[in-house]
């Protein structure tokens, strides 16, 4: 049973999903991200070719029947490409920021429940993380570990820790001086008990808001490092390599990289309309209306 | 005939979701110079929204339907907004509720008179004449407070320099819009001490809008009884204070929390609620609440004026 | 205030340290070692000593790290492996481009934002002030290196109107300039949006402010209040905002560089992240680090020289 904190107080499930239904911008939203994750949860069986076979005699094709999207330098079907990319995409993203989640959560939780010195010690590793742009901090990382798939997730992991940490601490360092809190301490609750059962229910709405907000920027962030080449090992078809790929022979088959950004700009939109509409439901008297 | 400030048939109203809301219903009163006027009315009765709108300040959404505030003579009402600019804070000026809020917090407190009085005349915004005038108000070491910022001082000492700012230019009137409110016991004695040491060496008319009837006994020459938007009794303080004609008038006064009603050792009340301003009825807006109502209080009660400027809306008065 | 400055720039150089260890002890927590990481498999054992030794990697750890402190204060942030130039010197060469790219970026995005947002406060809740909520919500969300990318297709590869590539030649102005519109455009297009809500919301907060009404009850002219007491109150947040996201700037910067093959710190430490030249990432890491803290304080001080109540916030 959760109760109202200062900034939030949680509707129903049914209040969600109904109220979320009625604004434009996360209906939109809501749309862009179900397809999306269609596509890439039934990639396997909705794409037409294989994404990395390869068809030198078919290369530069421009759009046609055969191959909605066109193919290319190497003959590899787009369209099918494209589709492999959103698995990709969305599967490093939701998994990397689930990782992260989990990971400030907890570290929030001791931060904001527990003693005062590892408070501090963690809020200075938070502040320092989150002093440097981040993309330094990953390109470091990236160049001693060598560019990859897993490296890519730690890096995003270790990358998106902080924001979600301190908010976690912000949020129960004052759910844990409420009146409320204290009676149940008083009452002989023990820390286990007051942490699972009061402050995590009321501390997750937040964070689900800014995970969602988070990844397209996540989703941006592995698209970037893979069109540098150092995100996602080609042929992997990530729609940041595809970007890259086009861009060399961008003369002769533009379409390849006009085609790879569109799924990127939709899928993005998509999740940060979802995220807007997501906060305007949860959060309607808070931060969140002043923009509007 | 010396009315510094006249207000006649003032009506205004808010435009809220589902209607209008009368806030302030047909109210006339004026000001002498060198006299008091007290306003006064529990929350809700439109006190504040009359103060508002005796120097044409009114949020938005409010609308004034009907009516005239003439100071010396100009109705501000009708005043384009630069004419009503240059009188503001000149020849009529206004001390806040809340003076917590009352300042901005970026600048310091020097720079927010220089700034209210160098809008009209910047000779007199020199810091000897800003500093002077603090002193009056009673503020210690008063030119290091020009330098301070709003946050450094207390409840007190901020509605102090609100009153000093709006005695700069000598105005011809001055309103003070429940200037004790938000302050406590010991701070709303100085001020209420402050006010009266100052009404000897200005000359201005003085309107104070209030809910506490200690701080009319002990400031107001004539009082003006507000209920649900209307003026339902005015008069001079002591004869109001000591033979009250209207029956919210003394209700109100019975409504002394120093009294506990010996037969039931509880505090007196007023029983029933204020009325609906979205929904007023036709007759009397009092008559739920009136222990002495007549039939004839389903009509819209008169305004019966009596001598040495007194005057009741209600049926049972009259000569 | 000087207490104030002396505590924050503290901090700052607190942090830089803590983070400059970090850099420095994340190669050791790694199996395989930095050389042999950056010669390949097919290195021999003499190739990867020389380099190990070149690199300083055959002292022990707290040496290293020591050095390493002593050489970042004395100026030196390393040489760069393969073409043994002193990564500070690259970094020197090729910063100024960059900050010029970032400024010229948060310039016009700042000018447009503001404009957007006071029009947005105008006519507030019009239709005009709902289309703009939702094309800064969107825009926001594009990625730069994308807009880059559109932009480059359509103004510099169609209409050939714009170069595609680099920075313009030395001492050629208008070559520059001209260099510089697409990039510049590319980074600052997503904070347009997200400043204009900035400046609406910031705005219409101070604009309901109590304080304010004084002031219209003292007959201020609305241009002193909006320019002397309002703005003054609604800067504050705004520049706080700015000097973190000269972060993102930066980010988007680096991307946007490689697209159009701009000389700048973007190319340099990509092409040192491919090469595994780790002094000169860890060197341009932690110049970027530095230079971001000192924005990050400069700001915090511009702040708290404009409201005194952050000065003593910190003062109890």
């Amino acid at each position: 049973m959760s109760f109202a904190t200062d900034d939030i107080a949680l509707p129903a499930r049914r209040g969600i999903g109904r109220a979320l239904l009625g604004d434009p911008m996360g209906l939109a939203g809501l749309v862009l991200v179900s397809t999306f994750l269609g596509m890439a949860l039934l990639a396997p069986w909705i794409a037409p070719y294989d994404p990395i076979a390869l068809d030198v005699k078919a290369k530069f094709q421009f759009p046609s029947p055969a191959h909605w999207a066109g193919t290319d330098h190497l003959g590899r079907d787009l369209l099918s490409r494209i589709i492999w990319g959103a698995r990709l995409a969305l599967g490093i993203s939701i998994t990397s920021v689930g990782i992260a989640g989990a990971f400030g959560l907890v570290l929030g939780l001791v931060a904001g429940y527990g003693p005062r010195w590892l408070d501090g010690a963690l809020v200075l590793v938070f502040d320092s993380m989150s002093s440097l742009p981040m993309i330094f901090f990953a390109l470091a990382v990236i160049t001693v570990l060598g560019p990859g798939t897993a490296t890519l997730i730690l890096v995003i992991v270790l990358v998106s820790v902080p924001a979600y940490a301190r908010l976690i601490r912000t949020q129960t360092l004052s759910l844990s001086r409420s009146d409320y809190i204290l009676a149940e301490r008083a009452m002989g609750a023990g820390p286990v008990r007051i942490i699972f059962h009061h402050l995590l229910p009321n501390v997750v709405g937040p964070l689900v808001i800014l995970i969602c907000m988070d990844i397209p920027v996540v989703i941006m962030l592995e698209a970037g490092l893979s069109y540098l080449n150092l995100g996602v090992k080609p042929p992997s078809p990530s729609w940041g390599n595809i970007l890259a790929e086009g861009y060399t022979s961008l003369r002769r088959a533009p379409h390849i990289v006009i085609l790879a950004g569109v799924p990127l700009v939709l899928a993005t939109l998509g999740f940060t309309f979802l995220g807007e509409g997501l906060r305007d439901v949860l959060d309607p008297r808070g931060a969140g209306r002043r923009w509007t | 005939m010396n009315a510094a400030l006249v207000v006649e048939n003032l009506s205004v109203v808010y435009r809220v979701a589902g209607g209008s809301l009368q806030a302030v219903r047909d109210v006339s009163l004026s000001v002498q110079r060198k006299e008091v006027l007290g306003i006064v009315g529990e929350s809700g009765c439109g006190k504040s929204t009359l103060a508002a709108a005796m120097i044409n300040l009114l949020p938005a959404g409010a609308q004034i339907r009907q009516g005239s505030v003439r100071l010396n003579g100009t109705d501000l009402l009708q005043l384009p907004p630069a004419a009503l600019r240059s009188l503001r804070g000149r020849s009529i000026a206004m001390v806040f509720q809340d003076p917590m809020t009352a300042f901005n917090p970026v600048l310091t407190i020097g720079r927010q008179l220089a700034d209210f009085s160098g809008a009209h005349d910047p000779a007199r915004a020199t810091p000897d004449l800003l500093a002077a005038m603090l002193a009056r108000v009673g503020i210690p070491d008063a030119a290091r407070c020009l330098q301070r910022y709003p946050h450094e001082l207390s409840g007190g000492m901020r509605q102090r320099v609100a009153i000093a700012a709006a005695l700069l230019l000598q105005p011809d009137v001055l309103i003070a819009d429940e200037p004790t409110t938000a302050l406590d016991v010991t701070m709303e004695a100085q001020i209420i001490h402050l006010l009266r040491d100052l009404r000897t060496s200005f000359d201005c008319a003085v309107v104070i809008v209030t809910h506490h009837l200690g701080v009319i006994a002990e400031l107001c020459d004539r009082v003006a009884v507000m209920y649900a938007g209307e003026v339902v009794e005015q008069g001079a303080v002591d004869d109001i204070f000591h033979a009250p004609l209207h029956p919210y008038t003394r209700a109100l006064l019975a409504c002394d929390p120093a009294v506990v009603d010996a037969a039931s050792g509880r505090l007196p009340t007023i029983a029933g609620s204020v009325p609906d301003l979205t929904d007023l009825p036709q007759g009397c807006p009092f008559l739920p609440r009136c222990t002495v109502a007549l039939p004839a209080c389903h009509q819209p009660p008169p305004r019966v004026h009596l001598p040495e400027g007194r005057s009741v809306l209600c049926h049972r008065a009259g000569p | 205030m000087l207490a104030y400055a002396i505590r924050r720039l503290g901090l700052s150089l607190l942090i830089l340290i803590v983070v400059m260890t970090a850099m420095y002890a994340m190669v050791f927590l790694v199996p395989g070692d930095p050389a042999s990481l950056a010669l390949g498999p097919r290195a021999t054992p003499e190739l990867k000593e020389a380099l190990r030794e070149r690199m300083g990697l055959d002292q022990p750890v707290l040496t290293q790290i020591w050095l390493f402190f002593g050489s970042v204060l004395k100026g030196d942030l390393g040489t760069d492996v393969w073409s043994k130039r002193p990564v500070l010197d690259q970094i020197l060469e090729v910063f100024p481009n960059t900050l010029i790219l970032g400024l010229v970026a948060l310039g016009w995005a700042l000018g447009l934002g503001i404009l957007l947002g006071c029009a947005a406060v105008i006519w507030r809740d019009t239709l005009v002030d709902r289309l703009l909520a939702v094309l800064s919500v969107s825009v926001i969300s594009v990625p730069s290196f994308v807009v880059a990318i559109y932009a480059l297709i359509i103004f510099a590869v169609w209409l050939n109107w714009l170069p595609a590539i680099g920075a313009g030649e030395k001492g050629d102005f208008a070559s520059q300039v001209r260099a510089l519109i697409l990039p510049a455009f590319a980074v600052g297009v997503g904070w347009v949006g997200y400043l204009a809500r900035l400046i609406r919301a910031s705005m219409l907060e101070v604009m309901e402010a109590p304080h304010i009404r004084t002031a219209r009850a003292f007959g201020m002219s609305e241009r002193d209040i909006v320019f002397r007491h309002a703005l003054r109150v609604a800067i504050v947040p705004t520049i706080s905002i700015l000097a973190v996201g000269f972060g993102s700037i930066l980010s988007s910067a680096l991307f946007v560089e490689s697209v159009f093959s701009r000389p700048g710190i973007g190319t340099l430490i990509t092409a040192a992240v491919e090469k595994r030249n780790y002094p000169v990432v860890m060197g341009t890491v932690l110049f970027m680090t530095a230079f971001y803290l000192a924005i990050v304080t400069a700001a915090d001080l511009l702040i708290a020289r404009l409201d005194p109540r952050v000065r003593d916030v910190l003062r109890h």
